[in-house]
């Protein structure tokens, strides 16, 4: 067994789903993808969940690109400002634009000049993340397919989340909608 | 001595251009430039809204929660403020001297945490400036250009941040949020299965650091005039040493050198650094400014993190990450490396000594003792001092007689950088921008300095959908001339100029 192999934490074949939740447990509402992991962990001990793995973390992180390596199925969770709906499942390969449900005003571009084609944009480079050291799901499937061939059926759950001060518990409309994120969760897992 | 871009004569005569965020490092920052009607730089500053609520949240709390506490301060180095709020509080249970196998144990996490952090930063952030050129097309210049160009490269760099993840989640527990280093020791030794499982992969991971270190320095050679002067800045370093001078990250007693070289104090008792450090406040940044006390604001300013401890070291005690020290030292002919960019070599001759260090560990059968806590009698006070990734990294906790946080004072080793960080902005306009229209590989240029600190600004929050660049030019009177935007999905555009009012209300609230 090596370091780099998948599965070896627990020296078993790796679990056909994975569950990654992310976020700051200090920071309100960001806290949302780690308190559902919680929620199912909880579960697990019971014995529900079989064939699931669960992981939490601050944010994606390129070595995620091993936990996605023999999956079927990956689903990611975080919190999203701005969600009219208590959550929403998007498919990853589009999360760049599917992740902002509450469309942002444009910025003043409408008779833009271009700086660089739009057209030598690559696609891909769509779901990057620009702005820290972490990574987008959507970068990491981009990612994965580069290094590794075809990624397993990667999804987003979007949780609606509004407030994220640091100490701060999480919000009523957070709380109630990680209630509902998780129960509908449990149904389709 | 201060760079007169610092503060411009007549601030309010000059045009504004902000840049905001800054890309690819950890948080918030952001550049504003006041250039005069030639388009000559004027005044240039880096601004970074500091994580200082930190300190506030944790008052009140029981001193035994710090090292899992302070691991929220930030999802990038959780580890070092694991392990220096450990340290203090070691210091807080009266215990001065840990366990062989305790002190193994948290160097053995340490060594992970700081060779992951590297690996990182090299080939996710770094990388892609250097293979392609900061003028590349930013549409190819970040890692999947990388990847596609340089997928053993890219490879290499997933497998070490992985490997020294695995470091941290079996010395720490978990894989985040671990509770490994406990006041006044360790909760759990390496085991014989452990100790294999690192033991396996840590060849490939020497032979990788040192394919990294080669890359670099074939990178910075084919490129060595520009690579020396861009960005330069002429500073003072501070670093931990151990007894003998050598490089030492986890334990040792402070050493400050002047630019030249020149020891300004060495093996000072970390629990001096109040009286050795000051930190000054400058009405336009909410990061203060540490500085030397004994040589004042203008003059103390000083670097820490790979450069300054490579610069600083005498020796390092292992052999590969020696040898490639002696080769750094020579860019200078044995004076201090000043280059900016040096620091992404030096930062891959410490993963070097990382990996070393972590063979050395795991072939030292004290790393699964039995002996994992020392108990002693609680005091008041407790500093933890050790080198972050980043820096020096100062964690000062002081309690009250149930053990409740009453003071704390954190220096994180970016606010160390922050007038080093500064300066090197302030060199970059005044030698690339000054006279030129602003472009995206103009902006980029900034960026490149900045991002040679790899600065983290302590916050581990990420909503989705956020943090956009953009890079505004604005005249005397608030109206915005021209605006580039940098959007989530990587397309920059050049747009249309909302009106005046709108700019003045932006840069209202900037504080500069």
């Amino acid at each position: 067994m090596r370091c780099f192999d998948p599965g070896h934490v627990h020296a078993v074949p790796v679990a056909p789903i994975l569950v990654l939740g992310y976020g700051n447990p200090s920071r309100g509402d960001d806290a949302l993808g780690p308190l559902l992991i919680d929620r199912l962990q909880q579960l697990q001990v019971v014995g529900r969940l079989a064939g699931v793995e669960l992981l939490t973390d601050f944010q994606p992180q390129i070595e995620h690109l091993l936990d996605l390596l023999g999956r079927e199925r990956v689903i990611f969770v975080d919190a999203a400002p701005g969600l009219s709906a208590p959550y929403r499942l998007l498919p990853v390969e589009t999360t760049q634009s599917q992740t902002q449900p509450e469309p942002q005003p444009e910025p003043q571009s409408s008779s833009a000049l271009q700086v660089q084609d739009e057209a030598q944009i690559q696609p891909e480079l769509q779901v990057l993340g620009w702005t820290s050291h972490r990574l987008t799901p959507g970068a990491l499937a981009h990612l994965f397919r580069s290094l590794y061939g075809e990624p397993p059926r990667l999804e987003l759950l979007a949780i609606g989340a509004e407030a994220f001060e640091l100490g701060a518990a999480l919000s009523a409309r957070a709380e109630q909608n990680l209630r509902v994120a998780s129960n509908w969760l449990l149904k389709v897992l | 001595m201060l760079s007169s871009l610092e503060t411009a004569a007549h601030p309010e005569r000059l045009r504004r251009v902000v840049i905001d965020p800054v890309t690819r490092v950890e948080g918030h920052g952001k550049v504003t430039l006041l250039l005069d009607d030639e388009g000559h730089v004027r005044q240039a500053r880096l601004h970074i809204v500091e994580f200082r609520g930190f300190e506030k949240f944790i008052q009140g709390r029981p001193y035994w929660e710090l090292p899992v506490l302070v691991q929220r301060l930030c999802g990038i180095c959780p580890v070092s403020h694991h392990l220096a709020a450990a340290k203090a509080c070691d210091q807080l249970v009266g215990v001065d001297q840990l366990t062989a196998t305790a002190e193994k144990v948290r160097r053995l996490m340490h060594y992970g945490q700081v060779l992951q952090s590297h690996a990182l930063h090299f080939f996710h952030l770094a990388s892609p400036d250097l293979l392609f050129g900061f003028d590349d097309a930013v549409a190819h210049r970040n890692i999947v250009g990388v990847i596609q160009e340089h997928p053993e490269i890219a490879r290499q760099g997933v497998l070490l941040r992985k490997y020294g993840q695995e470091v941290i989640r079996i010395t720490s527990g978990k894989r985040i949020h671990g509770s490994g280093a406990v006041p006044g020791g360790v909760n759990k030794a390496v085991s014989a299965v452990e100790r294999d499982l690192l033991r396996a992969d840590i060849g490939q991971v020497l032979a990788w650091a040192q394919a990294a270190v080669a890359l670099i320095k074939r990178l910075y050679e084919a490129e060595r005039a520009g690579f020396d002067r861009f960005a330069s800045v002429a500073s003072n370093s501070l670093s931990l040493v151990d007894d003998s001078g050598h490089l030492e990250l986890y334990e040792g007693g402070l050493r400050a050198c002047d630019a030249s070289g020149q020891i300004l104090f060495d093996h000072a008792d970390c629990g001096d650094y109040a009286r050795l450090l000051r930190e000054e406040i400058k009405p336009w940044s909410y990061m203060k400014f540490p500085f030397i006390a004994a040589l004042g604001p203008e003059h103390g300013w000083y670097r820490v993190g790979p450069l300054a401890r490579i610069n600083n070291c005498d020796r390092i005690a292992t052999p590969l990450a020696e040898t490639e020290r002696q080769a750094f030292v020579a860019l200078a002919n044995g004076q201090p490396v000043q280059a900016a960019l040096a620091t992404h070599w030096a930062r891959l001759i410490e993963l070097l000594y990382c990996a070393e260090a972590i063979e050395r560990l795991l072939d030292d059968p004290e790393l699964s003792g039995t002996e994992l806590i020392t108990e002693g009698v609680l005091r008041q006070r407790g500093i933890g001092v050790l080198e972050a990734p980043r820096g020096t990294l100062f964690h000062h906790y002081e309690i009250d007689e149930n053990g409740l946080i009453r003071k704390a004072n954190l220096i994180v080793s970016t606010t160390n950088n922050n007038q080093v960080m500064n300066e090197s902005i302030r060199q970059v306009a005044r030698c690339y921008l000054d006279g030129h229209q602003l472009t995206e590989p103009l902006l980029n240029q900034i960026e490149v300095a900045i991002r040679a600190y790899d600065p983290c600004l302590s916050c581990a929050t990420h909503a989705l959908g956020q943090m956009p660049l953009q890079l505004d030019l604005v005249d005397a009177d608030g109206r915005l001339e021209d605006r580039l935007q940098r959007h989530a999905d990587g397309t920059v555009l050049r747009c249309d100029v909302p009106d005046a009012a709108d700019a003045r209300d932006r840069f209202g609230a900037c504080g500069c």
